[in-house]
């Protein structure tokens, strides 16, 4: 359904993203792991046709065989919420502060030329009860302050599957909610990919949270493709020294009997990245090759861009 | 640095500004003519080589009377701004800094009084009880600059006292007054400048203002207000007398404007950086 | 062992906005009714959603805020409630690192005055060149070099200005440290680096620590000891492996089932 081919951004003669491959099936979710500048964000706002002007795109992003970064804007804008949608981290950010949550849900049906807004306003009550806040007539009322955090992420999540799209962009959606809401707004996301069989591009730093809902995972790390492969394989069996440090960084059981094994170094600027694998000044087993050339794709149980593999096998 | 120098409107404004300054320092060492002296001969001339902006029905030189004009324009607008600058900066952070206090409610209801006023009207009423000159037009503009600095500095102040590095100065065992000069003072500082150098235009506006109503600065100390005035009766027949003192002031008060509006956009984008 | 620091039956609220001059004050209750000990060398891990009243109660305990019932007395001496000036002598002792390592540092100030400020206050007799010693060695310690000292806090990573402010905080070798979200805005692979560098300090200053985040995974790993905070007050209190394995609270056990795990 979705199929990204060589997708490189650019920001003058700053490489944000390497070229970048992957696709994406109906009803499948791709989770994309990355720390800061990592270029996660900046590959679904290409994704969406979002990306700040100065940046420019290569490459090719084919949804449903159209390729959208040959698209003008009036086209894309003809795409956006119909087919792809996308909720933020910060709802409070992306919602109307002065629109009601009801005409806001609406508003994308009568616009995308769906619905009269008579049936879309009560298609908007039945998405805010979908989403599961209470009192779906007098939410569709509600002013996005009145609702917590929470529920304003439900709002928005209303918001996104209200054309049924194709594609749900979800970046960092639970990132700034408490932990038990953050199990509620997965299960939700979860039962909803069910229930319309969209395929979701799921955006986080955070690697667990991606396990709960990816079925494939690829990790990014300084604008480039680290490892990508079944979530599962890639958790029980992690190949790239960067997603090993990852999965060694999180903290499990008690500083006494499992310490900890932190990546060495900091996450580096985007414009002061190293030629080769972004990953080797603070990578363990990198060497002169791994500064000087990228490393091609390498297809095991994931598939991994790195020069030392250790036979191709896992740790 | 090299961002100031790619903003066109700071650098317009920070270079007509500077030309202000620069004629109105000249005029303290070397005016063409004495600005003061008439010429009863000279009355009224067009500009020529002699006098080069012409003179004025007394036969007196309008570019010198410019020139110094200017010298008291600036100097209207320093002390009114400092003024206000000091003291409206000295509340606002005293009343940020005691929020909510009886401090706090009194200063900010006093200033409020005071900027309930009609600005003009009341320094009119200074003016008119403690007798005009430029000594009393400048307190009088300067008491009105007071309460638009200290909410500046106040909301200002009020903001960086949240900021984590504030507790973490009281951590450290300072006391109130080395919180406000050492973390307080310089993280508003930029905002206020860019407050001053607005408020400067606004000052010299106002002097010009006071003194068109003949209360501001006294003959023979010449203003651009009052040769505003005194042109007026022969605007048909020397037009350019009203527009050279008028030219003045927009220029100056354009100068200062742009000059505020260019320090805003370099300093905000360094602020929003954090 | 003895207590490092005491909370007896701590209150706090605040008040909020009026809505006109004649209302009447509106108050949130963020602390209600906290009691608990830190033994001398353990790190206590308080653990809470937003709204728990657990930041709150981190600046109680630093004494940046006074409670409006209740005591906090570190080493047996009461601490809340305390003027500036009888405060001081104790501001070296305790101290706090914060969660925004944008907001802690002084965007004004350089590194090397901002963590000579405390040193300043609490050893005014120092000299400049040995001011100078304490900070580079400070600054090695947590993995920095003398080079830092002249630069600005925007000139560094989230990680490299958290280790900064750790240094700051540090610099007084303070007994108490409280740490309220310390990694939480630092990127995943550099928060396994910030909570190593603090058991290490913590073992090598003889630290006393609390230790406050939402991610109930950091605390198992960090705590001797454990509070669940909810609403203000204390849910479910005990030894760290205790808690997590054999959780007692309907509260408690919700959040750890909330919990994503690999």
């Amino acid at each position: 359904m979705l199929v990204v081919d060589n997708l490189g951004i650019s920001l003058g003669q700053t490489r944000a993203l390497r070229p970048l491959s992957f696709s994406l099936d109906a009803g499948e979710t791709l989770g994309i792991v990355g720390e800061s500048g990592s270029g996660k964000s900046i590959t679904a706002l290409a994704i969406m046709g979002l990306l700040p002007e100065v940046m420019q795109a290569s490459g090719s992003i084919l949804l449903k065989g159209e390729n959208l970064l040959a698209l003008d804007e009036s086209s894309l804008c003809a795409l956006r919420g119909r087919r792809m949608a996308m909720i933020f981290q910060e709802p409070m950010t992306a919602l109307n502060p002065v629109m009601t949550i009801g005409r806001q849900i609406a508003e994308g049906l009568v616009l995308h030329g769906l619905m009269t807004s008579e049936a879309a306003a009560s298609e908007a009550v039945r998405l805010i009860e979908r989403v599961g806040l209470p009192e779906p007539e007098l939410r569709a009322h509600s002013y996005p302050h009145e609702l917590s955090g929470g529920q304003r992420q439900r709002a928005m999540i209303a918001m996104a599957i209200s054309c049924r799209p194709a594609l749900l962009i979800a970046d960092e959606p639970t990132s700034a909610l408490d932990v038990t809401v953050q199990a509620e707004i997965l299960a939700l996301l979860r039962e909803i990919r069910e229930e319309t069989g969209m395929g979701m591009l799921f955006i986080s730093h955070d690697l667990a949270v991606i396990s709960k809902l990816a079925n494939r995972t690829l990790v990014l790390y300084g604008g480039a493709a680290m490892e990508m492969g079944e979530t599962q394989a890639l958790l029980a069996a992690p190949r790239h020294p960067y997603t090993r440090g990852l999965i060694a960084a999180i903290p499990r059981g008690n500083a006494h009997t499992t310490p900890l094994r932190p990546i060495r170094g900091h996450v580096p600027e985007l414009h002061g990245l190293p030629d080769g694998c972004p990953f080797h000044g603070r990578c363990l087993t990198g060497t002169d090759l791994c500064r000087r050339s990228s490393p091609a794709p390498d297809v095991a149980s994931t598939t991994a861009w790195c020069h030392h593999l250790d036979g191709g096998q896992g740790a | 640095m090299r961002r100031a120098l790619r903003h066109p409107s700071f650098l317009i404004g920070a270079s007509l500004s500077a030309v202000i300054v620069f004629i109105a320092l000249v005029s303290l060492v070397w005016t063409p003519h004495d600005p003061g002296q008439m010429r009863i001969l000279s009355r009224l001339k067009p500009p020529d080589a002699s006098f080069w902006l012409g003179t004025d029905q007394f036969g007196r030189d309008i570019a010198s009377m410019l020139m110094v004009g200017a010298r008291n324009a600036l100097l209207v607008g320093l002390v009114a701004v400092g003024i206000g600058f000091t003291f409206g900066s000295v509340l606002g952070m005293l009343a940020a800094r005691f929020e909510g206090s009886l401090l706090d409610d009194v200063v900010m209801r006093a200033l409020d009084f005071v900027f309930a006023f009609p600005a003009v009207l009341t320094a009119i009423l200074i003016l008119t009880l403690f007798g005009p000159g430029l000594v009393n037009a400048v307190l009088a503009i300067g008491l009105f600059n007071i309460p638009v600095f200290a909410r500046q500095a106040r909301g200002a102040t009020l903001q960086v006292m949240t900021r984590d590095f504030i507790r973490a100065a009281r951590l450290a065992g300072c006391g109130t007054a080395s919180i406000l000069v050492r973390h307080v003072v310089p993280n508003i500082l930029g905002l206020m400048i860019v407050q001053a150098s607005t408020q400067f235009a606004l000052a010299i506006l106002a002097e010009a203002g006071l003194s068109y109503l003949g209360i501001g600065t006294q003959p023979p100390n010449p203003s651009w207000g009052r040769m505003l005035n005194d042109a007026q009766t022969f605007l048909a027949r020397a037009p350019l007398l009203a527009i050279f003192p008028g030219m003045a002031i927009a220029l100056s008060v354009l100068a200062f404007n742009l000059l505020g509006d260019g320090l805003r956009d370099i300093i905000d984008p360094r602020l929003k950086e954090r | 062992m003895s207590a490092i620091l005491d909370v007896v039956d701590l209150h706090h609220r605040y008040p909020l906005p009026r809505d006109g001059i004649f209302a009447q004050r509106q108050y949130v209750q963020a602390v209600e009714g906290l009691s608990f000990a830190l033994e001398e060398g353990k790190i206590l891990g308080i653990v809470g959603e937003s709204g728990s009243g657990k930041s709150t109660l981190a600046r109680l305990l630093v004494a940046l805020e006074t409670p409006q019932r209740g005591e906090v007395r570190f080493r047996g001496e009461r601490i809340s409630g305390l003027r500036e000036a009888r405060l001081r002598p104790f501001r070296r002792q305790i101290q706090m690192i914060f969660q925004d390592p944008f907001g802690s540092l002084d965007p004004r100030m350089r590194i090397g005055a901002s963590i000579a400020e405390p040193l300043g206050v609490a050893e005014p007799g120092l000299d400049v060149a040995g001011r100078r010693r304490r900070i580079v060695a400070m600054l090695e310690r947590v993995g920095l070099g003398e080079g830092a000292m002249m630069r600005y806090p925007h000139q560094f990573s989230g990680g490299q200005r958290q280790r900064i402010a750790i240094a700051r905080a540090l610099i007084t070798h303070p007994k108490l440290l409280v740490a309220d979200e310390p990694v939480s805005a630092l990127d995943v692979s550099v928060q396994a680096q910030i909570l190593n560098l603090l058991l290490d300090l913590k073992l090598e200053f003889g630290l006393s620590l609390v230790f406050i985040s939402h991610d109930l995974g950091i605390v198992r790993y960090l705590s001797d000891r454990v509070i669940v905070m909810q609403h203000g007050k204390v849910v479910e209190e005990g030894e760290s492996e205790a808690l997590f394995s054999r959780p007692a609270a309907a509260y408690t056990k919700t959040l750890i089932a909330a919990m994503p795990r690999l």
